[in-house]
């Protein structure tokens, strides 16, 4: 079935007699709520996207922490409980999967020319994996001289 | 689906240690056997699918295709199925094979056996009669973005053939190996929640067709699949490249359609002026 059609049949393309149309009588299926069991590759798959939930509420957390700060130093309530903890820690363990398996994909999906090169998937993970690191430790420094600052 | 209907070959499961001796007084063994579950579906008379039970004798040099056949010729001659070249190369005989998107002349009993085998038509399909799929849809969304070389002027046949360079031909070659077999279309569940999807092996061949340097129809062809159904709704779960008998890589395609086409979109907003066409 492998389709190289010809000049003839692209003045043909589109026209309504030429347009496949579906079988009538054809029995039509749907797809279980469950696929997403079927291999370990649509459950994983599912775990990626579902890691956006928890860090979504983490961030979401942590927006009504900053109100409560902006309200004062009485109202301010920093999450230090056990239960907060755990919690910080799952969000943590999801963004750490949600990160890593799309930058390890950066290398499939960015393709870079440099000339009439085109730069290996390996060494765009790498670059992404690089940015990454930068950015954490800017982040890291930038945070610590804030709390040494306001102290 | 109801509980399968059992048809099995006469002779067919006998005790293997029973056989005949040969010239040089081997006792050889009669043919083990293996089941294949199968989907029977006719819309004249059925109202859901059903899977058929078939006992066949067993040899490990048997594909799935070979199986069906030996069913069709032998057990059940009602049985349908699409097949054609059995050698990986039409891309007809694709079906699901216990449950995974496989072309059957290429997959083997020995696979499986001793253990039962389950054949379904391609999943996200709507099924026409037993193990063959409705594949108009796939057919129009096909045509819709002319999967072949376009030209803003044909050149004379005279000044002869377009030339390419290995370099040039490396660029979209792997997208070029599609057989169009829908393999990749059965493993999408995008697709299968809702088939307005167009779908990676047709992203995959407006890919091929988009990065070859004789072709000037990449305008022509973006339309297709740059629309709210086209690229963006791939999530990129990645099963089709798993399961492309060809080792095409549509989720590449489509990944990087999503990255080419935003940056032509930002070129565009930058540079108005830039040339749109290619």
């Amino acid at each position: 079935m492998a389709v190289e059609a010809s000049a003839s049949s692209q003045r043909h393309a589109g026209t309504s007699e030429h347009r496949p149309r579906p079988f009538i009588g054809a029995f039509q299926r749907t797809l279980p709520r469950t696929w997403w069991l079927r291999n370990r590759n649509y459950s994983f798959f599912a775990l990626r996207e579902l890691t956006a939930i928890p860090v979504a509420l983490w961030l979401l957390w942590l927006l009504f922490e900053i109100w409560l700060a902006g309200r004062g130093e009485a109202a301010y309530l920093p999450g230090n409980s056990p239960l907060y903890i755990a919690f910080s820690v799952v969000c943590f363990g999801a963004a750490l999967l949600h990160s890593i398996s799309w930058l390890n994909l950066s290398g499939v999906i960015l393709r870079i020319k440099v000339g009439q090169n085109v730069v290996a998937p390996r060494v765009v993970t790498l670059a992404n994996y690089a940015q990454w690191a930068g950015v954490t430790v800017v982040i890291a420094v930038l945070l610590v001289w804030l709390s040494t600052w306001r102290s | 689906m109801e509980a399968p209907i059992t048809i099995a070959t006469p002779g067919a499961g006998t005790d293997r240690t029973a056989g005949a001796a040969d010239h040089r007084g081997v006792r050889r063994a009669l043919p083990d056997t293996i089941t294949l579950s199968v989907t029977r579906f006719d819309p004249r008379t059925d109202s859901t699918p059903h899977l058929q039970e078939y006992t066949i004798p067993y040899r490990d040099d048997m594909v799935v295709l070979d199986a069906l056949n030996y069913i069709k010729q032998r057990l059940d001659g009602t049985l349908t199925f699409r097949w054609s070249c059995r050698m990986g190369i039409c891309g007809s005989c694709g079906m699901s094979v216990n449950g995974t998107p496989r072309l059957t002349c290429g997959t083997f009993l020995k696979e499986f056996y001793p253990r039962p085998i389950t054949v379904e038509p391609l999943a996200n399909f709507p099924i026409v009669r037993d193990l063959v799929i409705d594949m108009s849809d796939f057919m129009r969304k096909l045509q819709d973005v002319q999967p072949w070389i376009i030209r803003k002027e044909e050149k004379p046949v005279e000044e002869g053939v377009y030339l390419q360079s290995p370099a040039q031909l490396d660029e979209y070659k792997q997208f070029s190996m599609c057989i169009n077999c829908m393999l990749c279309y059965a493993a999408c569940p995008v697709y299968g929640q809702d088939n307005s999807f167009t779908g990676p092996a047709v992203i995959a061949l407006a890919r091929r067709y988009n990065l070859d340097s004789r072709d000037e129809g990449k305008a022509k062809r973006l339309p297709a699949i740059t629309h709210g159904e086209g690229v963006w709704e791939c999530t990129y779960v990645g099963e089709c490249s798993v399961v492309c008998p060809k080792g095409v890589d549509p989720a590449k395609a489509i990944q990087q359609t999503k990255w080419d086409t935003t940056l032509d979109w930002a070129k565009q907003l930058i540079m108005p002026w830039s040339n749109k066409d290619r």
